[in-house]
């Protein structure tokens, strides 16, 4: 297993094409099988613990742990998308964090320009198209950290990782209702933010 | 439904038309309006891009090294802790009982009378019933109790030389053994006994601890 690489161009995560087998094998206690799909996915649940909490170090160990949960629990996955079932597992982690760092003083989210690492566009065409998705996706990350946290995970969990409102509700524990409001709310401020990138809208 | 102001519907429920939530999309009023609103139409087509981009965004590499599976406990190092903590209490029943036999023979409840009292039980089964008691020390005269070889030879002997002795009245007779020189032989051979037994308590405590304390965590990394 090499060494991650944050400079690696990183894309949306599809699933292994032996997949099933590989977490069947995974359930019934195969360690390396378990490894390679952790490998696999580990860019998708970082991505999540780092759009949900800001912060490099805590969505590591939110990743971190929500693998040693997904190896204590994988015998308790009844199928569907693998890729949800963690990513769902990775969001309760990330959200444990995030109620525990907000029982300690607040603290402001880093400044995304501060060494973070460019994302690379899976469907750029060509390098000067990559440039322009890459400072759009900037922007659409920078833009969702200046949003209220409430928002902010709604929004993450529901439009950037394909949660619906039950699932959602579920991991920030509050009710549907809610949630679709701060969705709803969340996204008309981000629209509001994003009124200087006017290439994000152009059809 | 909810309007913000009287010509345009609430926002909230423009952004549930642009992810085409069902009952959004089954307000006729509100499809009504952003059909022939122009401003309403264009924060809806703004919000379904927006929603679309937000789904486009990639996944990111973790920027250190994750540890995909918890760590195991070293089978080899764990085995013979295995062994250890299984034939602790064995032994130390085994060491427990040496040490009480060893003890008990060394001060002559066993080493003496003990011995003697087989001795003298085996020899009322043995000799003639018209000899209720001897009365000389002859080695040849009652039979010698078999007490499994290495013990019993000299020990019984010795016993047996004793309450013969006192038997006749307390005179020894000319053929007598040495009663001093097996007395301490004994000794030493139940001594022995009772050392082994200590050191086979000593042994067991010492692995225990030492496998107790050498055993490894076997939990969760890091964070």
């Amino acid at each position: 297993m090499s060494d991650p690489d944050p400079s690696r161009p990183s894309t949306r995560t599809g699933p292994l094409a032996d997949e099933p087998a590989v977490v069947a094998a995974a359930a019934g206690g195969d360690r390396t099988a378990f490894a390679r799909l952790m490998e696999h996915y580990q860019g998708a649940c970082y991505g999540l613990a780092w759009r949900l909490l800001g912060d490099p170090d805590l969505a590591a160990d939110a990743t971190q742990d929500a693998f040693i949960h997904a190896y204590d629990h994988i015998q308790s996955y009844r199928g569907g998308a693998f890729r949800s079932w963690l990513l769902r597992i990775t969001a309760n982690a990330s959200y444990d964090i995030l109620r525990r760092a907000q029982r300690r003083p607040t603290t402001e989210l880093p400044d995304l320009e501060a060494g973070e690492p460019d994302i690379a566009d899976p469907h750029a065409a060509s390098p000067a198209m990559e440039s322009v998705r890459s400072e759009l996706y900037r922007a659409l990350d920078a833009a969702l950290r200046l949003l209220p946290e409430d928002q902010r995970t709604a929004v993450v969990l529901c439009d950037v990782y394909g949660m619906d409102y039950q699932e959602v509700a579920l991991t920030i524990q509050s009710p549907v209702g809610t949630v679709k409001s701060r969705i709803h709310r969340g996204r008309l401020r981000l629209r509001e933010l994003l009124a200087d990138q006017p290439e994000l809208f152009e059809d | 439904m909810t309007m913000s102001s009287p010509a345009h519907p609430d926002p909230e429920r423009l952004s549930a038309l642009a992810e085409a939530d069902a009952e959004a999309l089954g307000d006729r009023g509100l499809t009504d309006h952003v059909a022939g609103c122009a401003s309403c139409a264009v924060q809806v087509r703004d919000l379904t891009i927006l929603r679309s981009a937000l789904a486009e965004l990639p996944d990111r590499m973790p920027p250190r090294r994750l540890q995909y599976v918890p760590p195991v406990p070293q089978p080899a190092s764990r085995g013979w802790r295995v062994a250890v903590g299984r034939a602790f209490a064995p032994v130390v029943v085994a060491g427990m009982v040496l040490l009480l036999v060893g003890g008990v023979g060394a001060t002559g409840v066993l080493g003496s009378d003990g011995l003697a009292l087989f001795d003298r039980q085996a020899s009322s089964e043995g000799a003639p019933a018209a000899a209720p008691e001897y009365t000389t020390t002859d080695n040849s005269s009652p039979p010698s109790v078999d007490l499994g070889g290495a013990v019993a030879s000299p020990a019984a002997r010795a016993s047996d030389t004793e309450t013969m002795g006192s038997a006749a009245g307390g005179e020894k007779s000319p053929g007598a053994t040495d009663q001093g020189e097996l007395g301490a032989g004994d000794r030493t051979l139940w001594l022995a006994l009772a050392a082994l037994g200590l050191g086979l308590l000593v042994l067991a405590f010492v692995l225990r601890r030492v496998s107790a304390s050498g055993s490894s965590p076997t939990g969760r990394p890091a964070g």
